[in-house]
């Protein structure tokens, strides 16, 4: 299997198998736009992303290598969130700051399957939570004055019991 | 409604390296950029949705946008206003976050009920809903109730003149309101611009021999049917030739509702179904003939109360066989049915020419929701717990409102707003 050499924003150079690295669409088009060849020694540069990370991003994607493409989204359903392998659940056991890390390297790589478990994961933390509990959970500060709050809170009651 | 503007900072936070070197600047959910706070977003339930943004202001406007509420309120129920038909009697376009949660109101029947009119006598009372006026016929009166808010009853426009003979049907046209009576004549009204009176236009006396139950039209030609068997096609307006019928079709028995298509060009008559001949015909409006497209099952379609084209090939009816029926065109067939919960008659039937079907029904002031997408009914609601004997006679829904006729009140309920008490008797009644 040919290599290919990804280097991370703090300089550092990992070497991946090509069509691992290609479940990255933006990778995928990289190598197809530019034309290059599998022996070439070029080094493709990911600014956008740390090695911690890239590091992490590798290792997901060299577990899901053989997975079939992940299906069309049904436009008419809500997005199922309870479907998360056990694999995955694993992997993503980080700090938030790793998560949303994940998540955002996800999105500038273009790893659809990556981006999907990682989304539904903070989906999960929210689910079912006050929004005292979300702030609590996520260390967000709550910047509505008094009266702002209350009339965002008249605006919601509707939903309030369920 | 609130608005804090703080979306903008997003744009800037994307351009940060995505891994951070210092780690006392670690990302959190609320700096993360919009879109990728909106495709986690998107993975929660609409209730989480609300929940979210009552976090911080920038949750707030986001949750705000349509964005994320587009999906979810794609097909809703009773809200979906993508057929122009529909708009056309709604009184007010909603935005998609509220389209979910008024669709979410009419599941959970959560609304607000408020009699608009009552009168003593019982009566077998229409309506009729355009955007701005809810009419109403009962004995020989004919009210139009104007769409303001707050509602008042007081401020409608009614018939001046003495009306001989009671108000089969009526229907409202562009120009003027057709009425079908008692007496076997048809009678024409201005429609009130802008005071109180709905004044005496002409009558086509004697246009049937009974009472005229059925009554629809087009820009060019009224039709009307009767209980002596009959459906007439009569010309334009303002023609000397009216009081003279373009044609005359025999039916042999009672005629109960009839409906002309979206194309105007075929007219569907459903009959009562008491002797052994089909019970629902289509005619086109050229020909005047029996265009024998559909195929009817006689012993399963029993006399037809009412009908919707829900598009110019599918038809709905409702009767007394309890069901509201699909007939496709195409096929001729009745290509589904969905039986009442309580196997009372249904008397009436109205339609957001897409999925959703309201039915009134025979017993206790009871309306039906349905999802022509499933084969359940969705919801029910008591219109009238004062007086349960009553029928519903006739209904008609907006998005926000349904209205329904019973024999003494013509009743509204509303499910724009927030807070109601839920009436979610499809909960309720299935553990009796």
């Amino acid at each position: 299997m040919p290599n290919i050499k990804l280097q991370s924003s703090d300089g550092e150079v990992f070497e991946v198998d090509v069509d691992i690295a290609k479940c990255s669409v933006t990778i995928k088009t990289m190598l197809e736009d530019l034309g290059m060849d599998e022996d070439e020694e070029e080094v493709v540069p990911l600014p956008n992303v740390n090695s911690a990370i890239l590091r992490k991003v590798i290792q997901w994607a060299t577990y899901h290598k053989d997975d079939p493409p992940p299906p069309e989204d049904d436009e008419n359903k809500d997005k199922r969130t309870d479907d998360i392998s056990s694999w995955d659940a694993d992997f993503l056991k980080v700090d938030q700051g790793t998560l949303y890390e994940l998540i955002l390297a996800a999105n500038y790589l273009d790893i659809k399957g990556l981006l999907e478990v990682t989304c539904k994961t903070v989906a999960n933390m929210i689910k079912g939570k006050t929004p005292e509990e979300v702030r609590k959970t996520f260390n967000i500060k709550n910047d509505f004055s008094p009266s702002e709050e209350e009339q965002v809170r008249k605006e919601n009651e509707w939903c309030e019991e369920k | 409604m609130l608005k804090f503007n703080s979306c903008c900072c997003a744009s800037s936070v994307s351009h940060h390296v995505i891994g951070l070197t210092n780690m006392t600047d670690v990302w959190r959910l609320d700096t993360l950029p919009s879109d990728v706070l909106i495709l986690i977003f998107d993975y929660c339930h609409a209730f989480d949705l609300v929940r979210l943004s009552e976090v911080c202001k920038r949750f707030y406007d986001i949750i705000r946008e349509e964005t994320l509420w587009i999906k979810k309120s794609k097909q809703p129920i009773a809200t979906n206003q993508t057929s122009r038909k529909f708009r056309e009697r709604c009184n007010s376009l909603l935005c998609l976050r509220t389209k979910w949660h008024v669709s979410n109101n009419w599941q959970y029947g959560k609304y607000e009920r408020k009699i608009i009119f009552s009168q003593n006598i019982k009566l077998i009372p229409k309506i009729q809903l355009t955007k701005d006026v809810l009419w109403w016929s009962g004995g020989n009166q004919l009210y139009g109730f104007r769409r303001t808010e707050p509602f008042q009853a007081n401020n409608r426009m009614f018939i001046d003149d003495y009306v001989r003979s009671d108000i089969c049907k009526f229907v409202i046209r562009n120009d003027c309101i057709v009425t079908g009576h008692r007496d076997g004549s048809l009678q024409f009204w201005t429609k009130p611009e802008c005071n109180q009176n709905i004044n005496f236009y002409f009558s086509i006396d004697g246009a049937h021999s009974r009472n005229v139950n059925a009554l629809d039209e087009t820009c060019s030609t009224i039709v009307s049917g009767s209980n002596d068997g009959t459906v007439k096609v009569w010309g334009p307006l303002g023609q000397g030739m009216l009081n003279v019928p373009l044609a005359t079709i025999n039916i042999t028995e009672w005629v109960c509702s009839l409906s002309i298509d979206p194309t105007s060009k075929n007219v569907a008559v459903g009959s009562a179904g008491e002797i052994d001949t089909p019970h629902l015909h289509i005619f086109d409006l050229e020909y005047y003939k029996d265009s024998d497209i559909l195929k009817p099952d006689k012993t399963r379609c029993a006399g037809t109360l009412d009908m919707v084209w829900n598009s110019p090939q599918i038809l709905l009816t409702c009767g007394y066989d309890t069901c509201i029926r699909k007939w496709d065109l195409r096929t001729g067939t009745c290509v589904y049915s969905w039986p009442d919960p309580t196997d009372a008659t249904v008397y009436c039937l109205s339609s957001d020419y897409q999925h959703t079907m309201i039915t009134g029904t025979k017993f206790n002031c009871k309306a039906v929701l349905w999802d022509q997408r499933q084969k359940n009914y969705i919801q029910f609601y008591f219109m009238n717990l004062r007086r349960m004997s009553s029928p519903i006679y006739s209904l008609s829904f907006d998005s926000t409102h349904l209205y329904g006729a019973t024999d003494q009140h013509l009743v509204e309920l509303n499910f724009s707003g927030y807070s109601y008490k839920e009436s979610n008797y499809k909960e309720i009644l299935k553990y009796e």
